[in-house]
């Protein structure tokens, strides 16, 4: 029981600490709200000769994004706007475009499903859930 | 397939799960032959990594043969004996091109938890949680090679199972604190804090790059006799006039470089400060009880590099930040890039130079793994490493 208690304790402050953090940065974010953003390690040229080989969501991701080159050797800089859609599915799709970009696969968040329900697990699931969507991004 | 799962905290036991697919082109599916236990899994197992979910298999340091490839896979094929990297790499984004594997862009299929708490996500690990990706572990009988060409590593023929096994996590661990953070060079005298198996290759990976004196730090007195039979190095108890040794050791400088390979879960420590760490983890304020750390910084001589090999998780208190900033020491830490290094290791371990075979102090079969982790977090009978091999013993 008390390594329960203990697992508990600990999962409600990582909980804690997510949701801290996520308020934290929130003014530090505000400039950029409304777009998101990811490096691709491919110049743009090297990004039109893979476009044909990307699922269709994310070549309509990639359509809608502003390239500029990365500086240094880091490749192109792709924005996206997210303003008034659902920000966390978009996150998604920008990551999914990078996998696709980068990889030629796609590493969707973990499946949960078919796990025994437990309640310390209700917990974990939601930020579990989350995970795959959400951050910094 | 039969697999050892986590079911609560310090709590694991032996069970059936669905057999691995391949999910992706770039995925192999590899048939374990032999997986061992390491220091950092008993965070997990003690609810101090808290994003394991029951069922979750464990385990990220193994070896097997490939029995089943994707359509993209170029250079791996079915039959062959791979040792793999525990961490998961694409290979193929800015980090993966400088070698930083374990930094990959695209290895975390749940990169929120990681980005949230540390500010950008790592790549994933096998067998490690959720927030590092939530893989299948090895400790089963099958697993999920998500970008076999880049993480399985063919063994050489004349490199045996138990050798070789430990290229997948702990000697490249110990291998990257010495030569890339640590910068390790000829004439440096090296401490390595924690004589388990990552500290363990540290030191021998400082002796094999030319360090002239290598001095293992450890509060239990077998691993410290381990660490000197089998390493031939210095060896000193942290609680027995530990600055003196290290002064001495050194006519006065401290050690050139410091290796910290011990983690958030440091024991044997004592005093008013490893009190405190001790309450204030349990009571969550802090994630980590850093002991070792703190000595590393406050021993290495003027201008020295400390590299932090152990796991941590969050947030430390009482860190030693004066000293760090005004001795001009260089402090680094990563997971490690297995990718840019266990080939160097599997070509130093078919030349007999690199031995860690005498870690694997006990071989288990995979129904008895929780008696292997029960072994290992009690050190009982002198268990440094247990390996279980799925295949039977």
């Amino acid at each position: 029981m008390r390594g329960r208690l203990l697992a508990v304790a600990a999962l409600g402050a990582g909980a804690a600490t997510a949701v801290a953090l996520r308020r934290g940065r929130t003014a530090l974010d505000a400039p950029g709200r409304g777009t998101l953003a990811v490096t691709v390690a491919l110049t743009s040229d090297e990004i039109d000769a893979r476009a044909g080989g990307l699922t269709q969501e994310a070549a309509d991701v990639l359509g809608r994004a502003r390239r500029t080159a990365a500086p240094g050797d880091r490749g192109t800089e792709l924005r996206l706007d997210a303003d008034g859609g659902d920000r966390a599915a978009d996150r998604q799709a920008v990551r999914l475009l990078k996998q696709e970009l980068e990889t030629g696969s796609r590493m969707p968040p973990d499946d949960l499903s078919g796990r025994p329900p437990t309640p310390q697990g209700l917990v974990l699931d939601a930020v579990l859930r989350a995970a795959g969507r959400e951050g910094r991004l | 397939m039969r697999a050892l799962q986590w079911t609560g905290v310090n709590e694991v036991s032996t069970g059936d799960v669905p057999d691995p697919r391949v999910e992706q082109p770039y995925d192999a599916i590899v048939k374990v032959t032999a997986t061992v236990t390491c220091g950092s899994d008993l965070h997990l197992l003690g609810g101090y990594i808290p994003f394991m979910r029951h069922g979750d298999v464990i385990g990220h340091e193994f070896l097997g043969e490939v029995v089943e490839v994707g359509s993209g896979v170029r250079d791996r094929r079915v039959g062959e004996r791979v040792v793999v990297s525990s961490f998961i790499a694409c290979g193929s984004c800015w980090y993966c091109r400088q070698q930083l594997f374990s930094l990959c862009d695209n290895g975390n299929r749940n990169p929120g938890v990681t980005e949230t708490l540390w500010g950008s996500a790592p790549g994933g690990c096998f067998g490690y949680s959720h927030a590092l990706g939530g893989y299948a572990g090895s400790h089963a009988e099958y697993v999920r090679v998500p970008f076999a060409d880049v993480g399985a590593f063919p063994v050489p023929d004349e490199v045996a199972d138990l050798r070789a096994l430990f290229a997948s996590d702990a000697a490249p661990t110990g291998w990257m604190g010495a030569a890339d953070l640590g910068e390790v060079g000829p004439g440096d005298v090296v401490a390595v804090w924690g004589a388990g198996g990552v500290g363990q290759m540290a030191a021998r990976a400082s002796q094999i790059i030319g360090a002239d004196r290598v001095v293992v730090i450890e509060t239990d007195p077998y691993r410290r006799e381990v660490a000197r039979r089998e390493l031939g190095c210095d060896v000193l108890d942290p609680q027995d006039a530990l600055g003196e040794a290290l002064l001495d050791l050194t006519a006065g400088r401290g050690p050139d470089v410091c290796i910290e390979a011990v983690g958030m879960e440091a024991s044997g420590a004592t005093g008013p400060l490893a009190a405190l760490d001790k309450v204030t983890q349990l009571a969550r304020v802090q994630t980590e009880r850093i002991t070792p750390l703190r000595e590393a910084v406050y021993h290495c001589r003027k201008g020295g590099r400390v590299a932090v090999l152990g796991v941590f998780a969050a947030w430390a208190d009482r860190f030693p930040l004066g000293a760090l900033m005004n001795k001009g020491l260089t402090l680094r830490g990563a997971q490690m890039h297995g990718q840019k290094y266990i080939p160097t290791l599997l070509d130093l371990m078919a030349r007999d130079e690199l031995t860690p075979e005498y870690l694997a102090t006990h071989v288990l079969d995979l129904e008895d793994g929780a008696e292997a982790y029960r072994l290992f977090k009690e050190k009982d009978d002198g268990c440094l490493r247990a390996v279980l091999r799925p295949g039977g013993v």
